[in-house]
């Protein structure tokens, strides 16, 4: 039986064709929202280095440009510049912080966790001239002890960094394999790609990952640089006992203002900053997917009356084959099978199309196998159930029809 | 071989109720050429239709082969219909988009048949009607008559003890009627019960018996 329908459905191409090529586009529209999914996915399981629960974080506003010049002169002249009393702000922070019940660790960034920013550079091995694009981060000492930033290789930064002859760098492993592929990168150096720059990095570990926008953001390589205490701090990374709840943000704020009164501070904590985060990431994925529904909806419709009348155009046929011993539930199914099997051909033709995505590599890492499957098994599934819901009521109208009432059909 | 017992049958169109057929009774024999004639709407091909269970009457009984088909589902009709019975129809009935062979074999697949023996039995059921040559064609690109033995060569093929032939020659012209008319004669003369509605007197008088209705009556 599923030779002939392949007959008939294939004798018909013509007549079918608009109908193919709508299910062909909407397919494809599909497979484009599926495979994006698929890839937010994928992101979500990967791991980010970045814990939340219990996490807060300040920002720091209100430097003036003044402070800043004179933080920035002293530490490119390796002098130290001390506040009043004769320790850096940094470490000022850190004892007013530390001194707040609960509080576990405290550590300085510049750039916002669970934020849009990144910042990027182009880094080249000191040995072969390899260059790579990569996305940089800048963390004191205290940010490894965060317990799902991994170290897979060699250390965090620590005391015995400083005044080393070259800066100290952390790296992740997508960076790892990208220019090391092979190789041990601990104790590699690097030089940072610019013309107005010299400084050149020795490698000293290698976490898992550290992607700071969180679990929806994309995976580069990243080269974290240590923070150095002589600077100004503008972001903080406060972790607390577990238990802690928002009541704590009022101490915290009392503290900051210990150190300096005179600069402004925002303290958010890292599980709100992380949902919302996620849902601005979302924002592209639910508008496709409106679209997508919208669209299909259309084609839905569209598909309806076109099968409706085809099965109308066929009632003759179909009293044809009642007569000569078919069933209703025969006729009911042979139309829906008719049905899925052009969708499947529209589905070919466009599988056909689609999988020079990953053949070619066109979109790097964006389209591998695993995700071309995913998405092409999740919009088959979607086409051939829109199909199937469509085909199903004028499949059962045929099939009520007695052998009389259908070869007279005008 | 086919017993009819008080079968009478209604249209219903709007507020029109329309009797097509009134308290019909008539035997058809085993091996039986039987002619069916009577005016345009007078409730032939409903009584074609009933025998060959493509509509259901309003009351009365049906007997095929002795058995009483009262309470007989769907799928045992359609059963019934492909085993017991072939249909010949005036407008030939024919798939354009399917071949020759492939229209005969038509009725094999929804019996469970290997591929294979569906094919040889419609070859043979060609080579019967003298279309072997015309089998890889498509039904549009053959003569009316040839089409109508393709349609003979299809109610064959699954070798029915019943032949229900709904005007077979009527759109037809005369030479090709004759060729039709020939092979339904050879069909019957090998044993196969045939019962044939039509207007032509010449073609009703090759059969065994002539019934003729009236107003959805048997007048004789």
């Amino acid at each position: 039986m599923i030779h002939h329908i392949f007959k008939l459905v294939w004798q018909r191409k013509s007549r079918h064709l608009l109908l193919s090529l709508e299910m062909l586009l909407a397919f494809l529209v599909v497979f484009v929202l599926c495979a994006v999914a698929g890839r937010y996915y994928q992101l979500y399981q990967l791991p980010t280095g970045l814990s939340h629960q219990f996490h807060w974080q300040v920002s720091i506003e209100g430097q003036d440009r003044e402070e800043l010049l004179q933080h920035e002169a002293a530490i490119n002249s390796k002098t130290q510049l001390v506040d009043a009393g004769n320790i850096p702000v940094v470490e000022q922070y850190q004892r007013a912080l530390q001194a707040i019940p609960g509080m576990k660790h405290v550590s300085f960034i510049d750039i916002p966790l669970y934020d849009m920013s990144r910042q990027s550079t182009t880094t080249q091995r000191s040995d072969t001239q390899q260059r790579l694009e990569v996305n940089v981060m800048n963390v004191s000492d205290g940010f490894f002890s965060s317990p799902n930033l991994r170290l897979v290789a060699g250390r965090g930064f620590n005391q015995t960094d400083n005044g080393a002859a070259h800066q100290p760098v952390v790296i992740d492993q997508r960076m790892a394999e990208q220019l090391f592929p092979g190789e041990d990168p601990i104790g590699k150096l690097l030089q940072e790609d610019s013309s107005t720059s010299m400084t050149s990095f020795q490698i000293v570990g290698v976490v898992e990952a550290l992607r700071n926008q969180g679990e929806l953001m994309t995976v580069s390589p990243t080269l974290i640089t240590r923070f150095n205490s002589q600077s100004l701090p503008s972001i903080l990374i406060l972790q607390l006992a577990d238990g802690t709840d928002r009541s704590i943000e009022q101490q915290i704020m009392q503290q900051l203002k210990q150190v300096r009164s005179d600069w402004r501070y925002t303290i958010e904590p890292l599980t709100q900053k992380r949902q919302s985060m996620l849902r601005t990431m979302m924002i592209p994925l639910i508008l496709l997917a409106v679209l997508s529904a919208f669209l299909l909806s259309m084609v839905a419709f569209g598909l309806f009356g076109v099968l409706w009348q085809h099965t109308n155009a066929r009632i003759p046929e179909l009293g044809l084959r009642r007569a000569i011993g078919a069933t209703a539930g025969n006729i009911y199914w042979q139309i829906i099978a008719e049905q899925l099997m052009l969708n499947l051909f529209a589905i070919a033709i466009a599988l056909l199309l689609l999988v020079q995505l990953p053949l070619t590599g066109v979109l790097g890492n964006l389209m591998d196998w695993r995700l071309f499957l995913m998405a092409s098994t999740a919009a088959t599934l979607i086409i051939c159930l829109i199909s199937l819901v469509c085909a199903l009521y004028p499949a059962w109208r045929a099939s009520r029809l007695t052998p009389t009432e259908a070869l007279h059909y005008e | 071989m086919i017993k009819l017992s008080a079968i009478s049958k209604n249209y219903h169109t709007d507020k029109v109720q329309t009797r097509a057929l009134d308290n019909i009774n008539l035997q058809v024999d085993a091996g039986e050429f039987v002619s069916i004639m009577g005016p345009s709407g007078c409730g032939k091909s409903t009584l074609l239709n009933i025998i060959g269970l493509l509509d259901r009457p309003a009351s009365g009984q049906i007997e095929i082969n002795g058995q009483l088909l009262g309470n007989y589902s769907d799928s045992q009709v359609a059963k019934l219909r492909n085993q017991t019975f072939g249909f010949i129809f005036q407008s030939f009935h024919l798939i354009n988009e399917l071949r020759v062979i492939d229209n005969v074999e038509l009725p094999l697949l929804y019996r469970k048949m290997p591929a294979t023996e569906r094919r040889a039995k419609a070859k043979a059921a060609l080579e019967k009607v003298g279309l072997t040559a015309r089998m890889e064609h498509f039904p549009n690109q053959l003569s009316g008559g040839q089409q109508q033995r393709v349609a003979i060569a299809r109610a064959m093929v699954g070798e029915p003890q019943i032949l229900l032939a709904d005007e077979p020659t009527g759109n037809l012209d005369s030479q090709m009627g004759a060729e039709v008319m020939s092979q339904l004669l050879a069909l019957n003369q090998a044993g196969t019960t045939i019962v044939m509605v039509t207007h032509n007197e010449q073609e009703a008088k090759h059969s065994n018996r002539i019934v003729r209705v009236f107003d959805g009556q048997l007048v004789q």
